[in-house]
């Protein structure tokens, strides 16, 4: 096989070779030999996802935000609020708009002017799994009867792109959407929703909304991807992974491990047998994040409290 | 207009070169390289439609011409005869644009504008209810200069139309602005004069802000608001019936519309009101808008080069003096073109 | 307001309306008393803290990145390059400086476009150009990019102090860290690094980009009515707070380079 050959050739370079220059020089080579002792370029075992942290509430201007790093992708999600007719057809229901944001800053392949292609096709990709997955209550979002609801506006920042964008976008918005603080409102005489602050001003005006200041989160959808080289299966690829590699597959899956979703797009041929360990992957993933993101909850709750 | 403010001696006596101290005649160029007119322009038409940058940097000039230009405002005698801190003349006409509310066309020399400005009734903004709104717009025509043409003006009107609402729209709370923005209310909360001021380059030659601010200042002195008269039933919340008179115009007060006069530093030495040729020798400018209270109504740094806090205390404090004689003139020209109307 | 899509409006700018009153009435006192105490509890001359709140690195794709988080103002700049310069530029002996500046849609307090603000992006431009040895990358390009997550005031000052640390951090040459400070003026008081309430209130405001160890100002606005006096005070202590940040970064650059060894 000309590929082998060329692997092994490079391999008698490699002894000679700075490694930092092999790895830029020869990038497959360079990861298949790590792959052959189930080990990865940043020292993860293959299925081993990165570190994940999620700080809640990072942006104080927003009614819900979250700032999530997956290793060294950073994703910053926040939901802003604002007043809105409700359409005929649904009276007492709010909506939401999803957009995802690959400002310039996250990556060297962004330029002003020039937006990244895969910003809108994760963007669609999310509003998806956050309609479908049954996650928010549309209800719980209207005000007025037919008169006046909530529009969600989550907008998903990329502050850093590493690598698995779209899973670090999704736990980014179930966790704004999780910490959502709904404003306390109040109607005026011509008919326009103003928020309503201090306890002046709550017994002033006559409140809207004093029960309706959460979201019930039923359905937490968490997502993986896995990248496929030949036959190993890359868990939560970095940049460098997902520059060499072809084949990814997405599994998103919610609270009760049912599957949301799964997403192969082209690659090489993939067998049932390789996606439903992708799957398996995706189940323990799905425990970790949801502990991982109960904790910040508990812990921005019992900051709080102080 | 034309003497040196007092405080600049000229630099260097003229006398020694033998040459009588008559500004008309200048010492002869001895450094500059005779190159025709023509292939001067065209190369230089040539650099700019490639790389449109901030025009001052891009006027084509051999070094002999550069140093000319340099020796000349050591000297205190500019190329075309002026002393440093001397204005070209400046001609001021008014109502030249028949349907603006008020316009007025002005040349510094080879730089010719024309401002004008358009009143329309809109609807005062939710934060400032008490308050009319003012924007002001720079378009350079493609024809006033080879860099204008294309995409090249873009950047640089963007920037005079930055630098113009900086000077003129005073603080966030009005003071120091040109223009009362209390004055233009109509009915509190309801309905406001929007004044649309556009500034319109015809030909570039030079210290484009400073004769944009005039052309502003004459433009609004020129301007007629129409009486508004409003019928009682708009103090209910319906919508407002207002009635525009057709004939009586209220007319603004200007006294308080500040002029900006920029200083150019080339070398140890300030100009005001620079050629573009001058312009090419900048290292960094100020331009200051003052008032006629000799308050000072906007700043803007011009330039990348950094320059020491003292010099720009000095640069302050020159274009302070130098604006007061400036408005003067603009004054006599405002009353001399209405005079002649 | 002009930034809701049609149909939708914030209840915040529909409750601005009502709390008017109070906000002149702060005006007042800070045009008038001496010694008011800010909204944050700071006083006219104190900045707000700067130590802990401004790191390098947040951006691991960029050549250098800095964080900077001034009270409710947060901004991250990433700088690209040294890089090819785009197709379109012509052969150039001395390198370019590329900035530009964008906001969040969250940044303010009413949903915005997330658009690029062109006039900061100039102003960022023209305080650091002065700074940076353009000759030491012929041909090539630098590119600043700032983001602002959210605004809390003094928001140009605080990108261009943020910039120019980041540029650092990407190891580009340059004569010194450009460091800014901008202070509100309310009648005969000077208030400096102001928030963003005082800043829609204030008579007029003036902004300072300086470089300390050359003793140069890179970028100076003012806007509003100020006399000779008032400018001199206002410069004089924008440059004294601009001294103090650019120790505060050196220190910094340099806890962090000894980190890295």
């Amino acid at each position: 096989m000309a590929a082998e050959a060329q692997a092994t050739a490079v391999g008698g370079l490699a002894g000679e070779m700075e490694v930092e220059a092999y790895r830029r020089l020869f990038p497959l080579a360079f990861l298949e030999r790590h792959l052959r002792e189930s080990v990865r370029p940043d020292a993860r075992r293959p299925a081993e996802a990165r570190p994940t942290t999620v700080a809640l509430a990072a942006v104080s201007s927003a009614h819900g935000s979250a700032l999530v790093r997956l290793g060294d992708t950073a994703m910053l999600a926040s939901i802003k609020l604002e007043v809105m007719s409700p359409s005929g057809e649904a009276p007492d229901e709010g909506s939401i708009a999803v957009e995802f944001h690959m400002p310039p800053i996250c990556s060297p392949l962004v330029r002003p002017g020039r937006p990244a292609e895969v910003a809108p096709v994760i963007s669609k990709t999310l509003e998806d799994i956050l309609m479908s997955s049954g996650m928010l209550n549309l209800k719980e979002l209207c005000l007025i009867s037919g008169k006046a609801s909530w529009l969600a506006f989550l907008d998903v920042y990329c502050l850093n792109a590493d690598g698995s964008l779209f899973d670090a976008a999704l736990i980014s918005a179930v966790a704004a959407f999780t910490y959502l603080e709904i404003p306390l409102v109040s109607v005026g005489d011509d008919g326009r929703v103003f928020t309503v602050g201090g306890n002046e001003g709550k017994a002033k005006y006559e409140l809207v909304n004093r029960e309706k200041r959460k979201l019930t989160i039923t359905n937490v959808p968490f997502s993986l991807t896995c990248a496929l080289h030949k036959d190993n299966v890359l868990v939560d690829p970095t940049a460098e992974e997902e520059s060499i590699i072809e084949t990814y597959v997405t599994i998103v899956l919610d609270s009760s491990d049912q599957i949301v979703s799964i997403q192969k797009p082209g690659g090489a041929v993939t067998s049932m047998a390789t996606i439903k360990e992708c799957i398996s992957l995706a189940k323990d993933r799905r425990r970790k994040l949801r502990e991982i993101l109960m904790d910040s909850v508990e812990a921005m709750e019992v900051e709080q409290t102080d | 207009m034309r003497q040196s403010a007092p405080g600049f001696q000229r630099n260097g006596p003229l006398d020694s070169t033998g040459l009588p101290r008559y500004p008309s005649l200048r010492p002869p160029p001895p450094a500059r390289i005779s190159i025709p007119r023509a292939a001067v322009l065209s190369s230089c038409c040539f650099r700019l439609r490639y790389a449109p940058a901030a025009p001052s940097t891009m006027v084509g000039l051999s070094e002999g011409e550069k140093h000319f230009i340099r020796g000349g405002i050591a000297q205190d005698l500019r190329t075309d005869g002026r002393r440093r801190l001397q204005f070209r003349a400046i001609s001021v006409e008014t109502g030249v644009i028949l349907q603006a509310n008020g316009s007025a066309r002005v040349r510094l020399g080879a730089t010719e504008v024309i401002a004008t400005v358009k009143a329309e009734l809109g609807k005062p903004s939710i934060l400032h209810p008490d308050k009319g709104k003012v924007s002001i717009f720079v378009d350079c025509s493609p024809t006033a200069a080879p860099m204008f043409e294309g995409r090249g003006s873009e950047e640089f009107s963007a920037e005079l139309s930055v630098a113009l609402q900086r000077c003129l729209l005073g603080g966030k709370s009005g003071a120091g602005a040109a223009i009362d923005l209390s004055s233009l209310i109509v009915i509190d909360g309801k309905v406001c004069w929007d004044l649309y001021i556009d500034g319109l380059v015809v030909s570039s030659d030079g210290n484009l802000l400073d004769a944009l601010a005039a052309a502003i200042k004459v433009a609004l002195s020129d301007t007629g608001i129409p009486k508004v008269n409003v019928s009682l039933s708009a103090t209910t919340d319906e919508e407002p019936e207002v009635d525009v008179s057709d004939e009586e115009f209220l007319q603004f007060d200007t006294s308080s519309v500040p002029v900006i006069v920029t200083l150019m530093k080339v070398g140890k030495h300030y100009i005001v009101d620079a050629a573009s040729e001058e312009e090419s020798q900048m290292s960094s400018a100020v331009s200051v808008s003052v008032n006629r209270h000799g308050q000072i109504c906007g700043l803007i740094k011009r330039g990348g080069a950094g320059l020491d806090p003292t010099v720009i205390f000095d640069m302050i404090s020159v274009a302070k003096h130098v604006s007061q004689q400036f408005i003067s003139v603009l004054d006599s020209e405002i009353l001399a073109a209405e005079a002649a109307r | 307001m002009s930034a809701a899509t049609a149909g939708t409006y914030s209840p915040a700018a529909a409750a601005g309306e009502k709390r008017r009153e109070r906000k002149e009435e702060l005006r007042r006192h800070l045009a008038e008393d001496a010694d008011w105490p800010r909204a944050d509890g700071r006083s006219f001359h104190d900045c707000r803290p700067a130590l802990q709140l401004m790191q390098t690195g947040p951006t691991t794709a960029a050549s250098g990145s800095a964080y900077a988080e001034f009270g409710k103002t947060k901004v991250i700049v990433s700088v690209f390059g040294p890089r090819e310069s785009k197709k379109a530029m012509l052969y150039s002996d001395t390198g370019r400086l590329n900035c530009n500046v964008s906001y969040t849609t969250f940044a303010t307090p009413i949903r915005g476009q997330g658009t690029d603000n062109k006039e900061y992006s100039a102003m960022l431009h023209k305080a650091l150009e002065g700074a940076v040895m353009l000759h030491t990358f012929p041909k090539t390009t630098v590119d600043v990019f700032a983001l602002v997550l959210e605004s809390g005031g003094s928001d140009l000052p605080i990108i261009i102090s943020c910039a120019s640390l980041a540029l650092a951090d990407a190891g580009i040459m340059m004569y010194d860290l450009v460091t800014s400070v901008s202070v509100s003026c309310f009648g005969k008081n000077i208030i400096i690094d102001p928030t963003s309430d005082e800043e829609a209130w204030q008579d007029g405001s003036l902004m300072v980009a300086y470089m300390p160890s050359r003793k140069e100002i890179t970028q100076l606005t003012l806007t509003g009515e100020w006399s000779d006096g008032k400018i001199t005070n206002a410069v004089e202590l924008c440059m004294d707070a601009c001294s103090k940040l650019c120790d505060i970064l050196r220190e910094h650059l340099k806890d962090a380079s000894s980190l890295a060894e």
